[in-house]
């Protein structure tokens, strides 16, 4: 029995190890394994354990809290979204989730050494055995400009030698409830407002109170009072989720293979008929070792998706007030041409002319498509120990091909809609939608896109005497393709490295890139980028073999040194001027309007756009950047550490043209250039904890990071001010700009004497009083200063991880403190004029937090200003897995089985009434956010 | 042996990486390339010419007439009528698309002018139509930059905070980056912009040919380049319409401080000229001043200078709801009250007979073809059928206070093809182009020039008289096919003839009514001021209410408030420019 227990508690331990932050080896670049206390930089790495405890589909998502110093922000809760950035763009971020890596918000996916687009591939974790997270110099540094802005570097799984045959079988099924939507005013509520509003602004006031009083009835067809509840019509608040995952891997003694595979479905908050998600990826890789110093390794990974989707958004339940027209009108058979037997029912439904859509219509009518994308990614690669010749040389080799195809096809019919008028309870004549329907399917769109990559590295190892030297020189070239290109888009990198440390006490590392890009012109292609690290472990050292019960680990770290950023995905041919032709209009008698005496010569004239002028000397832009990093491990249980940073952007490429004023006829036509330089800098604090106490044991690991204020503009092309308080240079670049708001109006008087944006006329009592910043006695754009920052002043992440003999629960939270949100930016907070809907914080704040009601847009009230701003911090329980473990360990089958109970997303907190502080367009016009809980069974043989 | 084997792979990897990285041959007209492409080269001249607004509803058009007193905007918070009210905004000025259209296309022309690029360029093989066509594109890149500056002077024109009566910047070069110094760039004064104006027309007369049209017989058509497939472009007779216009603009009260009676005579001149070539020349191709102008005849010979064809929605912003429009801009109770009697004196006047019960009824021809009023009807031009009945008093259709209806419960009629109807199965849309210069301008141009000459009545100085001008206007049949006021008889244009004050004013009015929504009154009303007098410009303008009954009476709207005679120059020009001078009263649009 003690045993049993002895060997959980030794896995509990080692599984609890493996989610802490270092690991034995750290999986370098371009198959270099560096022990990870020797390397000088942050070695963040992410063990596919931990990345398994959470239950959302998408691999981003369960980065969170995962990494210190790494945010994963949601933006809405849809989980199929583009990569940014067109397909073929390798940013790990896409219109779903937003990173933020020491500064910089766009991080590049590298996957087996070679940048891939993520989106592409949507790895799950059964695919893939560790995970690195790049954000310092050097590291950065050794994988070439694609990794300047900071990387993910993910390895997948190959099997390993002399290892029986291991398989997990995972089952997980649950469902996900829409977690917060902001509420809209139900019918008689929207017609109690447009009267007050019309009546305010002198227009005869529509809803007569009869109409009212039938609105309780709530009757969707009446035409004289109809009133329709969209929500429950047109959304479900819940729906399923499943998921079923494969791995298996063995290896002999010359032979390993891995084969992953998992399939996944959901369903979808639109009531349209088969409205879901599948998603279907796979991954095999088989490793051979040919004779003594070979090894070749093969390798697929493939994603195949399906999107049902139908063709009315989600959130159009809300774009039309309930009470804007009757739903339908009326149904008739439609009957079968020959035999004149009934085939099906066609319902005729209303619009209105203010209001000429009806998306229930179109959601029961409309058609559906699917979008398909479908990956491969191919992989050959060929490893040779060239001890032979050189003791301790290696080299690896590889080429890599991947291609993606994505088609939407369907039908986008319409259905048959009369206008009504509900206020001479009148139908009239047919309107626009008449109908028709698609006699079959069509494609709407589809995109290719294509990768071609290959790159070869010798590398030498040296030790002895306690030192050990490790060198190394990568050649790298790519080659990416997309539809909708013009060209290609191609890279050429040189990266070397080398690093000594001796007898694990100290480090040092240098690397250096040479890179090429096709975005510039021959001759200022190529560019020259070196870098450098240290490293001392103090705990090492033979004065503090003393302190070592206490302190078993003090490591000082530095890193530093300039990268390169081409930006590969932007436009090419920057550097050419490019002049453009189009048709103009034609000369000569129209024969389209009236009469022409003799000669009827027309000339279609071509017109010159100048697109462009040229700047041959267009290069590289370049990122300088410093690392210092402090480490700490207090009784072998407790970690600390600390992480400062700086950055400085140079030559950053930027449209020039549009520092000279209009008058030199230059509007329309753009010069690019390295003009513009960042900055940024901040701290990472990080601590964790992990202990075992007899059955019991608990981890629990906190980070914290500063970005004070995100980046600063260094230098700008375009800042010209006439006020002190305009500039811009030198001011973070997440400031918001707007008015600051002082009051409001509250007598007549006010309204005379104090300054405004709009005449006077327009002006009533509870309209925003801005402060006149320049003294000239008029608002307007000259008043605009800085009012507050987007930039939180603390990110912050929690996990937890309780273990009791075989149980076991994790927690993961993360959220921001401090920041300014903006929410005139947001439609819902803005909205309510003319005869559009009302959202709830309009019903009830109109007045206070909402300013007067008015029928036309009164700019002066919606204007950007501090009335808007308010506090963005928000703290979410992203994850919470309890999960309960049988091991058999004589057993012939089955070896283990796993039973987890999985809750995503589960509750936070903010500051924000109505709407989710993480994105206040989460429900309005992104997608919701989604809870979800799941239980799950796995199976390992 | 192995250390070959190293430098071997190497070197070839050097050279693979030189051409590697090379982008594909994207075909692109670049730096290098573009002079060996005649198309190109003439591609500046068109450009110029696109650049040129072809649709009447633009802020410098009928978007100027509402910030006037011609016309409202339904929509509050539209940028020209906050800019109207007194509540112009420096990130939305309303005339900013000028400036910055205008400067673009000063720089095409001086792309083409630079070094005689265009003229030294080989277009066409046969060697006689290549030289016409050099020759009329050189005098096309003149005479558009006199155009543009020309209307940037127009609209910019002004008076600094020192009084000091400015133009704009003159452009005769191209723009490069690097000699490019907005911090020494400034306004040229009135008088030196003139000049350049008048200089480049002088430049363009050179070399352009007569005119734009096909003549019967005419050799010197014969050319595949000239004659009518270049209508839409500049000609002689354009130009001098032009020089009336520009000498008119000088001419103006608010330009010519010293009273420089010459300046008219000029124009008067310049005017007259193109009226004789109208009337003598263009009698052949069917010209009849007395004809009915349609403003969907975008061939007519009464156009002077037209600009691009297009189909624009003009209806949608004019039409009520009811007839599948939103009323965006809509016509003044005082336009309307600008209108006279059909017997030709104002309904001030106690000879009119005007009714103040029964407003619409016994007007001038003209009244009824351009605006809609309560019980007027849109007929369709083809077969007389009613498409629609206009119902403004309160309570009905479209009445103001509707949902998308005019406040002033009127109609803008003009421009608005009769032929489209939104219930149609398949509704047409007329086509249009914007007259920079036609006609009827002309006549008034002539008009106002020519009785601040000499007598009204005098016609030896110029082979025409300012009366005559004006009868001209009044006499000839309408776009509806009524006849006009002074077919027969015209004893007011008689009576005021005699005296040059009261043509003055009788030209003034006639200026109003006939070119109403084509953008002229806003400008005409700043060039009759003085500087200190904005009495004109600021005034309240009205609407009317008719009650279910029938009877009728005006409510005021809005009430204008400029702070000067002179539109604000876009503020981030000011921004960029050290020394560029704003017009007085916009001191903050900076």
């Amino acid at each position: 029995m003690k045993k049993i227990y002895f060997i959980l508690c030794i896995f509990l331990a080692a599984s609890v190890a493996a989610a802490a932050q270092q690991k034995d080896t750290l999986a370098m670049s371009f198959a270099r394994d560096i022990p990870s206390e020797l390397s000088t930089g942050a070695g963040r790495c992410v063990s596919p354990e931990s990345l398994e405890s959470s239950v959302t589909s998408d691999l981003r998502n369960r980065l969170t809290a995962l990494v210190p110093g790494l945010e994963v922000k949601e933006n809405g809760g849809s989980m199929f979204s583009a990569a940014t950035g067109g397909l073929n763009n390798y940013a790990l971020g896409s219109g779903a989730y937003s990173f933020y890596l020491k500064g910089f918000s766009t991080m590049y996916c590298i996957v087996d050494d070679v940048p891939l687009p993520f989106n592409q591939l949507l790895l799950d974790p059964n695919q893939i055995e560790s995970v690195t997270v790049l954000g310092d110099a050097l590291d950065k540094a050794k994988y070439g400009p694609i990794a300047s802005y900071g990387a993910i570097s993910i390895r997948t799984r190959k099997g390993s030698y002399n290892s029986p045959l291991r398989i997990n079988v995972d089952v997980e099924s649950g469902v996900s409830m829409i977690s917060g939507l902001p509420e809209w005013v139900d019918g008689k509520n929207y017609a109690l407002l447009n009267n007050q509003a019309r009546t305010e602004a002198g227009l005869t006031p529509l809803y007569t109170s009869s109409m009212l009083e039938e609105f309780e009835k709530m009757d969707h067809n009446s035409l004289t009072a109809p009133n329709v509840d969209y929500k429950s019509l047109m959304l479900r608040q819940v729906y399923p989720t499943s998921r079923i995952s494969f791995d298996a891997s063995a290896g002999s003694r010359n032979l390993r293979f891995n084969i992953s595979a998992n399939a996944v479905h959901t369903g979808d908050i639109v009531r349209t008929e088969g409205q879901d998600y599948n998603k279907l990826n796979l991954s095999a890789s088989i490793s051979a070792r040919l004779g003594q110093y070979v090894e070749a390794t093969a390798g697929f990974k493939g994603l195949l998706s399906y999107r049902n989707k139908g063709n009315v958004s989600w959130y159009a339940y809300r774009q039309v007030p309930a009470v804007a027209y009757p739903l339908t009108l009326d149904s008739y058979e439609i009957e079968d041409e020959e035999s004149y037997n009934a085939t099906g029912s066609k319902t005729v439904y209303g619009v209105s002319k203010t209001f000429p859509n009806n998306y229930y219509a179109k959601m029961r009518e409309g058609g559906t498509y699917t979008t398909r994308n479908r990956s491969g990614f191919f992989d050959l690669s060929l490893d040779v120990d060239w001890s032979w010749l050189l003791k301790g040389l290696r080299s690896h080799t590889a080429l890599e091909y991947s291609s993606f195809l994505s088609t939407t096809i369907g039908k986008n019919n319409d259905y048959l809609a009369y206008y009504c008028d509900p206020f001479t309870a009148s139908i009239n004549e047919l309107s626009d939608h008449t109908g028709s329907t698609q006699t079959s399917r069509n494609m709407s769109s589809s995109a290719t896109a294509q990768n071609l990559a290959f790159h070869h590295s010798f590398d030498y190892l040296w030790q002895g005497a306690g030192h050990r030297v490790d060198a190394g020189l990568t050649y790298y070239m790519s080659n990416s393709a997309q539809t909708g290109d013009s060209n290609y888009q191609k890279q050429m990198y040189l990266l070397g490295n080398a690093a000594w440390s001796y007898m694990g006490r100290y480090s040092v590392e240098f690397a250096a890139q040479y890179a090429g890009s096709s975005r510039f012109k021959k001759g200022s292609r190529f560019a020259f980028f070196p870098t450098a690290g240290l490293k001392w472990n103090l705990h090492n050292e033979a004065f503090m073999a003393d302190a070592r019960k206490v302190l078993s680990r003090f490591s000082i770290r530095a890193q530093g040194g300039e990268i390169g950023t081409s930006d590969i995905f932007g436009s090419q041919y920057l550097y050419q001027a490019s002049y453009k032709v189009a048709n103009g209009m034609t000369y000569g008698p129209s024969i389209n309007g009236g009469e022409w005496w003799f000669g009827t010569n027309t000339h279609t004239s071509v017109v010159t756009d100048i697109e462009r002028l040229a700047n041959t000397e267009l290069s590289w832009a370049r990122i300088q950047q410093a690392d210092l990093g402090l480490d700490l491990q207090l009784f072998g249980c407790l970690d600390l550490g600390a992480e400062y940073y700086w950055w400085r952007r140079k030559g950053i490429i930027v449209d020039v043209a549009s520092v000279l004023p209009y008058l030199y006829g230059l509007n329309g036509t753009a010069i690019y250039a390295n003009y513009e330089a960042r900055t940024a800098q901040g701290l990472n604090l990080y601590a964790s904890f992990h202990r075992r106490f007899g059955d019991f044991s608990l981890a629990a690991g906190c980070s914290l990071s500063f970005g004070f204020g995100d980046q600063y503009y260094t230098l700008l092309a375009d800042d010209s001010y006439s006020y002190d308080y305009q500039r811009k240079t030198g001011t973070s670049t997440s400031s918001i700009w707007g008015y600051r708001c002082i009051g409001k109006y509250e007598s007549q008087e006010q309204i005379d004497n104090l300054p405004s944006y709009v005449p006077k006329s327009e002006l009533r009592i509870g309209d925003l009083i801005y402060e006149d910043m320049n003294q000239d006695g008029n608002i307007d754009a000259n008043d605009r200063s800085i009012i507050g920052n987007a930039a939180p002043k603390m990110r912050y992440s929690i996990n937890l991880s309780f273990a009791w003999r075989s149980l076991e629960l994790r927690l993961t939270g993360s959220g921001r403190a401090g920041g300014d949100l903006n929410l005139s930016s947001s439609g819902y907070f803005t909205g309510g004029s003319g005869m559009g809907n009302y959202s709830a914080f309009v019903l009830d704040e109109k007045g206070g937090a909402y300013p007067r009601l008015s029928y036309d847009v009164l700019i002066n009230n919606f204007l950007q200003s501090d009335f808007w701003l308010r506090n963005a911090s928000w703290f979410k329980l992203q994850s919470v897995d309890l999960s309960y473990r049988f091991d058999f360990p004589r057993a012939k089958s089955i070896k283990g089985l796993k039973l987890n109970l999985r809750g995503d997303n589960l509750f936070g907190f903010d500051k924000l009434g109505y709407v989710d502080a993480e994105d206040i367009d989460a429900g309005v016009s992104s997608y919701p956010f989604m809870r979800t809980v799941t239980m799950g069974v796995k199976l390992m043989f | 042996m192995k250390k070959n084997i190293l430098y071997i792979s190497a070197a070839f990897l050097a050279l693979n990486s030189c051409s590697f990285l090379d982008p594909l041959e994207n075909g692109s007209y670049n730096e290098d390339n573009y002079r060996e492409y005649p198309k190109i080269i003439r591609g500046f001249v068109d450009k110029a010419y696109n650049l040129r607004p072809s649709t009447y509803y633009a802020n410098e058009f009928i978007g100027s007439d509402a910030a006037a007193d011609n016309a409202v905007y339904r929509v509050q918070n539209e940028g020209m009528r906050l800019f109207s009210l007194g509540g112009g905004n420096i990130s939305s000025n309303p005339f900013s698309s000028v400036w910055t259209r205008s400067y673009e296309a000063i720089n095409y022309c001086n792309l083409f002018l630079k070094d005689n690029l265009g003229l030294n360029t080989h277009y066409l093989l046969d060697a006689e139509s290549d030289m016409a066509l050099r020759r009329s594109l050189q005098g096309d890149a003149y005479a558009l930059r006199a155009w543009y500056h020309y209307d940037l002077l127009r609209v910019f024109g002004g008076m600094d905070e020192n009084g000091e009566l400015l133009g704009v910047p003159i452009m005769t070069v191209p723009s490069r980056i690097e000699d490019a110094d907005p911090a020494s760039v400034s306004r040229a004064s009135f008088d030196d912009t003139v000049r350049q104006i008048l200089e480049d027309c002088d430049s363009a007369y050179a070399y352009l040919p007569l005119n734009n049209r096909d003549y019967p017989g005419d050799k010197s058509y014969a050319t595949p380049v000239l004659g009518s497939v270049r209508y839409r472009c500049f000609d002689q007779v354009a130009i001098d319409g032009l020089r009336a216009m520009t000498w008119l603009l000088w001419a103006s009260p608010a330009f010519n401080p010293e009273g420089d009676k010459e300046r008219y005579r000029n124009a008067a001149f310049y005017a007259s000229r193109v009226i004789r070539h109208k009337l003598d020349k263009e009698s052949q191709l069917g010209f009849d001043p007395m004809a009915a102008f349609n403003w969907g005849d975008i061939n007519s010979p009464e156009i002077v200078l037209p600009t691009n064809v297009g189909t624009s929605a003009i209806e949608d912003k004019f039409y009520p709801q009811g007839f599948g429009g939103d009323a965006f801009l809509v016509p003044t109770q005082d336009l309307v009250d600008a209108f006279p009697m059909a017997n030709g004196y104002p309904i001030s006047d106690p000879r009119s007979g005007y009714d103040p019960a029964r407003p619409y009824e016994g007007r001038d021809p003209r009244f009824y073809a351009t605006i809609y009023y309560d019980g007027a009807q849109i007929i369709r031009n083809t077969n007389s059928e009613v498409m629609y009945i206009f119902e403004t008093s309160s309570g009905s259709k479209d009445a103001p206070g509707q949902v998308s209806t005019s406040p002033s419960g009127y109609y803008v009629k003009k421009f608005t093809y009769r032929g489209y109807n939104p219930y149609d199965a398949s509704p047409i849309r007329g086509y249009r182009s914007v007259s920079l210069m036609r006609w009827e301008q002309m006549c008034l141009i002539f008009a106002e020039a020519a009785c601040n000459v000499g007598s009204p009545l005098q016609s030896s100085e110029f082979g025409l008289s300012a009366r005559d001008a004006l009868a001209y206007l009044r006499s000839r049949t309408t776009s509806d096919g009524m006849s006009g006021l002074g077919k027969d008889s015209d004893p007011y244009l008689n009576e005021c003839a005699a005296s040059s004050e009261r043509f003055m004013e009788l030209v003034r009015n006639e200026w109003r009514i006939v070119t109403c929504f084509e953008g002229t009154r806003y400008f005409n009303l700043r060039r009759w001021s003085r500087p200190e007098d904005l009495s004109s410009l600021n005034v309240a303008v009205h609407g009317a209410v008719v009650s279910p009954d029938g009877s009728f009476r005006t409510v005021e709207l809005e009430k204008r408030d400029f702070p000067s005679l002179w539109n604000p120059l876009p503020s981030s020009e000011i921004r960029k420019c050290a020394k560029l001078q704003q017009n007085a009263g916009w001191d903050n649009w900076k």
